[in-house]
C-alpha cells in the first residue's frame, strides 16, 4: 500500500514537472559535402572536362584581380582535384559575352550581366553568391560633395552625373532605378557621363569634376580611405540592397560539378582562420553561399522598372578617363 | 447515481480540472518566458550592432552601417523574432541605415522612437499589430557620446505560432496525464475503498433476504472498513446463533406438541375405564366399516354387549369393584376377538364389537363364545348375583349392506340385545330380519 501511494505521488509529481520539450529541429537531410565533392568530380570525369577555366570581371585592375582571386582558385582547384585556370575578362560586356558564348565554364558575373545573360542564354546555371560585410547584398549610393549645392536626388535635375557602366548593377541599373523614384530620369534630367570604373565616378565626386555620382558601398569605403579629401563626399540617396556576384557554369557543364564547386566554395570561411587566410586578398569578403536564380530576381524587377521609362543608347560612350586627364 | 459513478466523476473531474489549471498556469508562463526571452535575447543582438555601430556613425559613413545593418538584420540572428526592420537613427531619430533603404534621410518620429531617442537605456514594448505582435526594441548607441539609437521592430507571429502550438501540446499533455492519473487513482480508490464497500453492501443484502450464515471476505484491513467488515462478521454469527438457538427451541416444542397431540387422540379415542375404544371411536369405525362392506360386498356384523344385572353389583358391592369387572370383561372381549375387530364400551355396562368381513351367522358363533366365556371367568364376589355369576348378553345383526347404514345396523343389533335380555339374560339374539 504504501510503495503503491509513494509511486502515485511520484507519478502526480512528474505530472506537475517540465513540460514536454518540442523536438529539436532536424539537420535538413541530403548528402554530405565530401559526397558532393566527390559526385563532382565523378561527373567532371565522364564529361572529359580535365581544366576548369574559370572567368572573372575585371571591377578593379585585370592583373590585381587574378592575383586577388588567385588563393582561392587553388583551393578550389585541390578540393575539386582539376587545374583551374583563370581568365580575366577585358570589361562586364566581354565577360558576360564569354559565359554565353561557354568560352569559360565558370563565370562570376555582376548580378545585372548575369540576368542579362541567363536571357540570352537560359542554360547558364548560377550555383554560388559571395557573402561581404558580412550579407549576402550590398548597397549603391548617390554621393555628391560635402560643400556642393545638392541636398536631395530632385537637386540633381541639371546637374552633371557620373555613372559607372551601363552594364553595372551599382553603377547604373540601382542608381537610375532611385533617381526614377525621386521623378528624376537617369538620362535626360541630369548631364551623364559613364565612366567605366567605380573609383573613377568616386574620384571624379571627391575632385569635384562632376556634381554627384553613383557608386557601391565598397567602392565608397575604399574611396574615402584612399584619398585625403575622400571624407568630403556625402552621401544623398541609397539604392535598394542588391545582391552580389552570380557564380555560373556555362550550358552543359554537369550539374553535379557545379554542385560540388559550391560545395568547395562553401567552405572557404572568414568563420575559419584557413578561410581568413585565404580570403584576406579579398576585402570584405566573408564567404560563399549556394544561391538560386531567384536570388536575383530583385535585379530583374529594377532592370524592368528602368527599361520602362529609359531608353539606353546602344553605346552611350564609355569614357574611361577624365577628359583631360 | 451509484458510488461508482459518483466516484469516477469525482475524480476524473478533480485530476482533468487541477491538470488543466495547472496546464493553464504553466502555459501563461511559459509564453511569458519565450517573449522574455526573445526580447533578451535581440537586445543582445541590437547591443552588439550598437557597438558595431558608434564608429561608422560618428563618422558618418553610411555604407558601412548599412553593412552592419544587413548583417544584423539577417533573421537567424533573432532567434524566432522575424525582424520587420532594424534601423540606425542618429541623435535627431533621422535614418542612417535601416532595411529599407529608401528610407535613408526620414525622420523617425513615432512614440516609441521619441522615448528610444531619449531613454538612456534599453527599451522593449510589445505593440499588436494587424498581422499579429509586434516587438519593438531600441539600443542607445554610445562611443563616449551618443551618437544615435539603433532600433528594431519584429514580429513576434513565430513566437506566437510556436508557443500557441507549444500550449496545445502541454494542454494536450496534461490532459493524458490527467486522464491515466485519473484511471489510476479510480484503481487504487476502487481498491481501497470502493470494492469492499461493494462487498459489504451486498454482503449486507444477502443478510436482510435471511442468509445469517453470510460473511465479509477478503484480505484483512486494519482501517475503518475492516473494523466494519469484523463487526458485520460478529453481528451476523450473533444473528445466527440466536436463530439456530431458536430453531432448536421450536423443534423441541413441536415434538412434544405432537405427542401431547398424539395421547390426546388417544385419549379422545378410548374409554378411560377399560381402555377400548369409546362410543365416539366406534361410531367412527362402524361407518368405515359398514362403507367398506358395501365397497366390496363383503358381510360385516355388530355385536351389542350388557353386562347382565350390573347394577345389582353396584349396589353390593360398591362402584369400584363395579369397574373391576368392566375392567376385566373388556380384557376378555380384547383377548377374545381378533385385532382387526374393533371393540368398544358403548356407555355404561354395554360394549360393542364390529367384526369386518364376518357374517351374521359367524358373528352368532363369537357372540355365543364370548358369552360363554365371561360365565365361565370367576369374578371377585360373583356369587350374590341372580344365577350366582357374572354374565353378558349379546345382541348380533349382520349388515345387510345393500339398504342400511351404520344407524340402522346399531338399532337393530341393540334390538337384537333387548331381545335377548328379554329372553332370559346370558345368551346371544340375533336381529330379526326386518328391523
Amino acid at each position: 500500500m504504501r510503495r503503491m501511494l509513494s509511486a502515485l505521488i511520484g507519478l502526480a509529481l512528474a505530472a506537475c514537472g517540465a513540460p514536454p520539450a518540442p523536438p529539436e529541429a532536424a539537420p535538413p537531410p541530403g548528402p554530405s559535402p565530401s559526397q558532393i565533392l566527390a559526385d563532382g568530380r565523378t561527373a567532371l570525369e565522364e564529361a572529359g572536362v580535365d581544366r576548369i577555366r574559370w572567368g572573372i570581371t575585371p571591377y578593379l585592375d585585370p592583373e590585381e584581380m587574378g592575383a586577388r582571386y588567385r588563393p582561392i582558385l587553388a583551393q578550389v582547384s585541390d578540393r575539386i582535384g582539376l587545374p583551374i585556370d583563370p581568365v580575366l575578362g577585358r570589361d562586364y560586356a566581354d565577360m558576360e559575352a564569354r559565359a554565353v558564348a561557354g568560352e569559360v565554364d565558370v563565370a562570376i558575373l555582376p548580378p545585372y550581366a548575369y540576368c542579362r545573360a541567363r536571357r540570352t542564354r537560359p542554360e547558364l546555371r548560377v550555383f554560388a553568391s559571395h557573402v561581404a560585410d558580412g550579407s549576402p547584398s550590398y548597397g549603391a549610393y548617390l554621393v555628391t560633395r560635402d560643400d556642393g549645392p545638392v541636398e536631395t536626388v530632385e537637386d540633381l535635375r541639371g546637374r552633371t552625373f557620373a555613372y559607372v557602366d551601363p552594364h553595372s548593377t551599382s553603377g547604373w541599373l540601382f542608381p537610375a532605378a532611385r533617381m526614377l523614384h525621386d521623378g528624376v530620369h537617369p538620362l535626360e534630367d541630369v548631364e551623364p557621363l559613364f565612366l567605366g570604373t567605380h573609383d573613377r565616378v568616386f574620384d571624379a565626386v571627391a575632385s569635384g569634376r562632376v556634381d554627384a555620382g553613383a557608386v557601391y558601398g565598397a567602392a565608397l569605403a575604399e574611396g574615402r580611405a584612399r584619398r585625403g579629401d575622400g571624407q568630403r563626399i556625402r552621401v544623398i540617396a541609397k539604392t535598394g540592397r542588391i545582391p552580389h556576384d552570380a557564380y555560373v557554369v556555362r550550358a552543359g557543364f554537369p550539374v553535379e560539378a557545379a554542385r560540388a564547386l559550391g560545395a568547395a566554395l562553401a567552405e572557404i570561411s572568414t568563420r575559419t582562420p584557413e578561410g581568413r587566410r585565404l580570403l584576406s586578398s579579398m576585402l570584405r569578403l566573408n564567404g560563399f553561399v549556394p544561391v538560386d536564380d531567384g536570388h536575383y530576381d530583385v535585379v530583374r524587377e529594377v532592370d524592368r522598372l528602368v527599361s520602362e521609362a529609359v531608353d539606353l543608347p546602344e553605346e552611350p560612350g564609355i569614357r574611361p578617363a577624365w577628359p583631360g586627364e | 447515481m451509484g458510488l461508482r459513478a459518483r466516484m469516477i466523476i469525482f475524480v476524473v473531474g478533480a485530476v482533468l480540472a487541477s491538470h488543466l489549471l495547472w496546464g493553464l498556469v504553466a502555459v501563461r508562463e511559459q509564453r511569458q518566458q519565450m517573449r522574455q526571452d526573445a526580447a533578451d535575447n535581440g537586445h543582445e543582438v541590437l547591443r552588439a550592432l550598437a557597438a558595431a555601430c558608434s564608429v561608422p556613425l560618428a563618422r558618418r559613413q553610411v555604407e558601412d552601417l548599412d553593412a552592419m545593418v544587413a548583417r544584423f538584420a539577417d533573421e537567424r540572428n533573432w532567434r524566432e523574432l522575424d525582424p520587420l526592420e532594424v534601423a540606425v537613427l542618429d541623435t535627431e531619430g533621422r535614418v542612417v541605415a535601416h532595411t529599407d533603404p529608401r528610407l535613408f534621410g526620414d525622420r523617425f518620429d513615432d512614440d516609441f522612437s521619441r522615448r528610444a531617442l531619449a531613454a538612456p537605456v534599453a527599451l522593449a514594448d510589445e505593440r499588436q499589430g494587424e498581422d499579429g505582435g509586434v516587438l519593438l526594441l531600441s539600443m542607445p548607441i554610445r562611443s563616449g557620446l551618443r551618437w544615435g539609437t539603433a532600433t528594431a521592430r519584429l514580429s513576434l507571429d513565430r513566437l506566437d505560432r510556436r508557443s500557441r502550438a507549444m500550449a496545445v501540446e502541454v494542454l494536450a499533455g496534461s490532459v493524458g496525464m490527467a486522464v491515466g492519473l485519473a484511471g489510476l487513482l479510480y484503481l487504487l480508490l476502487s481498491m481501497l475503498l470502493l470494492r469492499p464497500i461493494v462487498r459489504l453492501t451486498s454482503a449486507v443484502e444477502r443478510l436482510s433476504t435471511g442468509r445469517l450464515e453470510t460473511r465479509v471476505t477478503g484480505p484483512p484491513r486494519r482501517d475503518e472498513l475492516g473494523r466494519l467488515g469484523r463487526r458485520f462478521n460478529e453481528m451476523a454469527g450473533r444473528l445466527e446463533e440466536g436463530r439456530a438457538l431458536l430453531e432448536e427451541r421450536v423443534r423441541e416444542r413441536t415434538v412434544e406438541l405432537a405427542r401431547a397431540n398424539t395421547e390426546l387422540e388417544r385419549l379422545a379415542h378410548t374409554d378411560g375405564l377399560t381402555g377400548l375404544d369409546n362410543h365416539r371411536r366406534l361410531r367412527e369405525r362402524l361407518e368405515e366399516e359398514v362403507a367398506r362392506a358395501k365397497r366390496y360386498g363383503q358381510p360385516c356384523s355388530l355385536l351389542m354387549i350388557d353386562v347382565d344385572h350390573f347394577k345389582t353389583y353396584n349396589d353390593n358391592h360398591g362402584h369400584p369393584a363395579g369397574d373391576e369387572v368392566l375392567h376385566r370383561i373388556a380384557h376378555l372381549l380384547r383377548q377374545r376377538l381378533r385385532k382387526v375387530d374393533v371393540v368398544a364400551r358403548y356407555g355404561g355396562e354395554e360394549f360393542a364389537a364390529v367384526l369386518p368381513s364376518t357374517s351374521e351367522e359367524a358373528a352368532v358363533g363369537v357372540a355365543q363364545e364370548l358369552v360363554t366365556a365371561v360365565r365361565a371367568a370367576p369374578f371377585d364376589r360373583e356369587e350374590v348375583q341372580p344365577g350366582g355369576r357374572i354374565t353378558i348378553s349379546a345382541g348380533v345383526a349382520g349388515c345387510r349392506c345393500d339398504e342400511e347404514g351404520a344407524t340402522t345396523l346399531l338399532a337393530r343389533a341393540d334390538r337384537a340385545l333387548y331381545q335377548a335380555k328379554a329372553e332370559g339374560r346370558n345368551r346371544v339374539a340375533r336381529a330379526e330380519e326386518r328391523g
